[in-house]
Formats: structure tokens, sequence, C-alpha cells
């Protein structure tokens, strides 16, 4: 049987009798409650076109443009809403539509001949056709006939906004720069496997996109260096200890050539994601900034200290770690107030906006049964969304994509789900953003305008 | 005074199953309308709404269907524009959370209906009725909420005063409650339209 709109037709049946004030049998009213209470946009919209077709009107009260004073009337929704309706462009898509038939892209000229439209047009203003119609302004200074045609074709709606294919950018890749402790920087997105510089009797390879230390022993004095991730670029390192690191975009780690004494120590901004080799007698500590450190004997953990987002967050996978707030450098080992031990699966966060109060105000909080494919997704190639709102969104943007991004008029408030390969170029991404009722405009120089 | 009606429902059904391009553009301008504000209540994209609502023309034009009446022919077009939406918000990665509640319409076909049909038909047939009220109410109510034209406004262009026009606009939007009221329903109006001639 052909799927029909059979009940749906009998809805709008009982729904314009009960409109014009028609009685309803006893089956017929519960037919039509049934269909009132089944959904909350129902009734809502029977009682606008109730208001807007039995509302009164009288004489002196009432409102129509905005311009005007007085008191607003039932009767706006449904002919506020008749604009939106006709809020299209009609002669567009019975052009697409033609185009589907005849991939030339033009009418026929039989067509032309023979529309004479079945539907006569009422006024005698038939000749008048199509783009006459295009403003507004031109309607006014013409008689309220030629509006009948204006009427029929619709209004042309707003232009869309999309991205020219010249400003589209491509996504984040491996890269960083690594600076040594003699202060040479140089930067590893371009150079081939090998070793790329050697440095107090360590030899710095690199190696299919991540960087090895080889040749580090206790006996080698100890170096500094440091590797940045620029926006637009991730990279991954492993460290004298045999511990992976991953960087995402906007991020930095400086650390030793060589591990020495009882304690491993590393600096950290950005994002990092850690797997430390467990070694019993050498904790290995991260210091982020003055902010926090994290305490660590043979873990796997995340680090998200982007000073823009709203708190640092440290999140655990296995293992177990110390977060204390404040800088240790002491080497202090027990608990303070302002420390806590996590659990895999938790997270410790701290506000970020308390950062530079003094430690005994700032607390942690600790979130439980965290989300392991969000947090790790930058690491797994993808944007996860899950329950974010606009700004995050836009922040991992800028960070990937390195552009700038500037709000119109205020952050529109939006919640999202769903994930993106981190691999799509920037126009894919926006589209796709886009289907969620987001526009942008992407200028020159790296720009990108949130539109309200 | 009366226009040739140059077709009723049975005409343009007749015309359209005979491939008479005619009667396809005359379809097409009945519900293109009303079709476009259907899928942009489902998909908010006003270029895919375009886009899908072409194609469900397109589909009309190529099918083998034959339809019994103007009104299985319309459904044919409800159906393929929903799908279509349904089968976009689908394959977008990243939706918002709002919109899930459409997909569960879609998967419970028992129960719930389709309740952006029953909008987009309930307005489109309302603002038909617009359509043929008579030219000086009509314009009025144009003006006023398609042009946003405030009453001194409208009052200098039709060399009128503005109690005259708030009395136009009145009357007018009581003719178009007595029309809805008078009217059986139906496919098109035209078919009314008819009959309103035959009256004399």
């Amino acid at each position: 049987m052909e799927p029909n709109y059979s009940q749906e037709d009998e809805i709008i049946r009982l729904l314009k009798k009960h409109l014009t004030k028609v009685p309803l049998t006893a089956t017929e009213q519960l037919r039509l409650q049934h269909w009132l209470d089944s959904h909350p946009g129902n009734q809502a919209f029977a009682d606008s076109l109730d208001r807007s077709l039995n509302g009164q009107d009288k004489m002196g009260q009432e409102r129509i443009a905005e311009r005007e004073k007085p008191v607003k009337l039932p009767t706006e929704w449904l002919l506020k809403e008749w604009k939106n309706y006709l809020q299209f462009d009609q002669e567009g898509i019975w052009n697409k539509t033609l185009q589907h038939r005849s991939p030339e892209g033009l009418p026929s000229s039989k067509m032309e001949e023979n529309i004479t439209p079945y539907l006569e047009a009422r006024s005698k203003t038939r000749a008048l056709s199509g783009k006459y119609w295009a403003a507004a302004a031109v309607l006014l200074i013409i008689a309220g006939a030629g509006l009948i045609h204006y009427f029929r074709t619709g209004i042309p709606a707003p232009e869309m906004v999309t991205v020219a294919k010249s400003l589209d950018l491509a996504p984040g890749r491996d890269g960083a720069i690594l600076t040594l402790a003699d202060g040479r920087e140089i930067v590893l997105d371009s150079l081939g496997n090998g070793e790329i510089a050697h440095e107090g009797g360590t030899s710095i390879i690199l190696k299919n996109g991540g960087l090895l230390y080889e040749g580090a022993s206790l006996n080698n004095a100890s170096a500094f260096n440091s590797i940045r991730t620029p926006k637009g670029r991730q990279f991954q390192l492993l460290l004298p200890d045999g511990s992976k690191v991953w960087l995402n975009a906007a991020s930095s780690l400086r650390y030793p050539t060589s591990f020495q004494k009882d304690e491993r120590k590393v600096e950290v901004s950005g994002e990092a994601y850690f797997e430390i080799s467990p070694m019993a007698n050498m904790p290995f500590i991260v210091k982020v900034g003055e902010k926090a450190q994290v305490t660590v004997l043979g873990t796997d953990f995340n680090i998200n200290s982007y000073t823009d987002e709203r708190a640092f967050s440290t999140s655990l996978f296995s293992g177990s770690v110390l977060v204390s707030v404040g800088s240790d450098d002491a080497g202090k080992k027990r608990p303070l107030n302002g420390s806590v031990v996590l659990k895999p699966g938790q997270q410790a966060q701290i506000a970020n906006e308390l950062a530079g109060a003094p430690p005994a105000e700032v607390t942690i909080k600790v979130n439980q049964n965290i989300d392991e494919e969000k947090v790790l997704a930058w690491k797994n190639g993808l944007f996860n969304f899950e329950g974010a709102d606009l700004g995050e969104v836009m922040r991992q943007l800028e960070r990937w994509y390195d552009i700038k991004v500037v709000y119109q008029k205020g952050i529109p408030d939006i919640y999202f789900e769903g994930k993106i390969g981190r691999d799509l170029s920037l126009a894919s991404v926006l589209e796709i953003l886009e289907g969620a009722e987001v526009h942008f405009r992407l200028e020159e120089r790296r720009r990108l305008v949130v539109l309200p | 005074m009366s226009e040739t009606i140059l077709y009723n429902e049975e005409e343009l059904l007749r015309g359209f199953s005979a491939k008479e391009e005619a009667a396809f553009r005359s379809i097409f301008e009945l519900l293109a309308a009303p079709l476009h504000y259907f899928a942009r209540r489902l998909i908010a994209d006003s270029t895919d709404a375009e886009d899908i609502v072409s194609i469900a023309f397109h589909k009309l034009w190529e099918t083998t269907n034959k339809f019994e009446s103007l009104k299985s022919l319309r459904s044919y077009l409800y159906i393929t524009v929903r799908r279509q939406c349904i089968d976009r918000l689908r394959h977008q990665a990243v939706v918002q959370k709002a919109r899930r509640d459409l997909f569960a319409t879609q998967d419970h076909q028992t129960e719930s209906l389709d309740n952006e049909y029953i909008q987009a038909e309930l307005l489109r047939l309302i603002y038909e009725e617009i359509k043929m009220l008579p030219e000086k109410y009509r314009t009025i109510l144009e003006w006023t909420y398609l042009l946003d034209l405030t009453t001194a406004e409208m009052a200098v262009r039709l060399g009128s005063t503005e109690n005259h026009i708030r009395a136009d606009r009145s009357r007018g939007l009581q003719l178009l409650r007595k029309a809805l009221h008078n009217r059986a329903l139906v496919f098109t109006p035209l078919g009314i339209f008819l009959l309103e001639t035959l009256k004399g």
C-alpha cells in the first residue's frame, strides 16, 4: 500500500473545523485532542492559529509594523509566518528542477512556448515577469496588482554565505620546532628521518614524525630541549626513558635530554597525552607553569592546560597520578591541601580563572567516569564535539587550522554532539557545522567570522 | 467579468499524466512554497531545502506512478522531500541535540503523525485563501505583512486615511475567517473558484 498522509489530512480537516468554529462530533473531538496532546508544538500551533484567526482586531487597537506603538495583536503569528513561508526562490528552484532533467542547464524552448500555466492569474498583469520584483523598494511604487505576481513567485531568500575555494584551509599536520639547549631551533616539519642533532653525547633522531633520544645515560650532563607545536601542527616524541608524549596544536614540552637523579621532570603547556614508563624510584613530574603539577609513577594520562579553556584538566586512563596545585620545586612528596590522587577514569580540574590566586584558594574538582574517547579524540585524529558548546568547538578549530575566530554578535548558545575527522579541510568542517545551523564567513588572513 | 477558468483538479491531473509541461508548472507553482517551508522546518539550511524540493519535483516528473488524485500526488511530493531531509540529517556528523527527535518520529511510524506536514499544509490552505480575497483587502494584507509597511505609509500610497486602512485590514481578516469557514477542504482553491464563478 502506498504510504500517504490520510491521517494527517484528517487532522487538518478537524483543525480547520475547530478554527472556524464548526462544532465537532465527540469522536472528532477526541481524535483532535489526542493529536494536540501528542506533541507540545501541536497545541501551540493550534493556539497561534486560533488567536490569529479569531483574535480581536478592533480598529485603533492594532499594532502591525514594529514601528507603531499600540498593543500587539494576536493575529501576528499567522501573518508574520506568511513572510517566512514565502521566503524562497521559486524561479531558482524551478531552474534547478529543469537542470535535473536536462543537465545542459537551459529550459527547452518548447517549454517556454507552453508556459501558459494552467493556473490563471487573477489579475490582468500576468505579462510582467520574474526579475522585476527583486527589491521590495521597487514594489512600493507599483500598484497592488503587481504584488500578486510577486506573491506568486515568492520572496528570494537572503544570500547564503559560502566559502570560496581559494580561501579554504588545509587541516593541521605533523610538525614541530625543536629548540636545543644552546638555543638552536630546528623545524621538524619537512626533515627526513635520521639524526638531526647531537647534544652532549645524545643523538637526537627524527623517525616517522616522532623524535627519539639515543645514547642518553646518567653520565651525560643534563641539557634541556623543548618541542613546540605552533597552531596547525601536532607531534609525538619518545623521551629518554622511553615515555611517549603526544603534543596537540599550540602546545609545548620542555624536558631534559637525559633523566638524572631521582626524578624525571618536564614542563608542559597546551595539551599533551603521556604514556609514562614505570620507574619505581623515579616519579615523573609534569609541571604546568606555576599553576599545577602532576606526579606520576607509571601511567597514561592527558593534560589539557590551554589557558583559553575554562579549566586545566588532567585525565587519567591507567595507573595513578597526584595532581597538586602550584609548583613544588622543593620536591616534597606528601599530598597537600591542594592535591588530589586520581584513579583511572577520573579527571582533575582546576578552574583557569583562579590561576594566579594564592594556592590556598584554588580548588581541584574531580570528575568521575570521563569519556576517554572524547578526551583522546585529538590523539586519534578526530574532533569529538559531544556536549561541547560552540565556544569550545571554535577554540579547537582555531588551534588546528591556525585561524582567528571572531563573533559578529556574541556567541550563540548551541551545544553539539558528534565527531569529525581532523583531516578534513576547514571548508568541509564548516559545511558540517552549517548543517547544525551555525553560519560563517571565512575571510582573508585566516579570519573566521561566526554569524548570529 | 469572470476570467476563463483554465483548469480544475481533474484537468490538472489529466494534463500532468499526459506529461504536459504546463500542468507540471502549475503543480509546481501550487506546491513549491509549502514544500520548501516544510523542508526548512526539518533541515534549516535554505540552499539544501531548495535542492531537495527541486529533486522532488524532478522525481515527480520522472516517476512511473499513476496518481489517482492530486491528493496522492501531493503526498508523493511531501514524502519524497521528507525522506531526503531525514537522509541529510542522518549523514551529518554533527547535529544539534534538539534535532534528534526527528529521527524518532521517522522510526516509529505507527503513532506519531508528520506534524511538519500538518503545519505546512494548513498554512498553505490559509495563504491560498488570502490570495483569493478581493484585491483591496489582499493588497493591504500583503503590504502589511510581506512588506512591513505602516498604516501611515499605506495611507499615503493609496491616497487614503489611516483609519480607512485599518478598517479595510480588519475587514480583510474578517473575510479570511469567513472564507475559511465556508470553503470545503479541497486540494486546489481553483476548484472552488470555479464554483464561485458559476454562482455568478
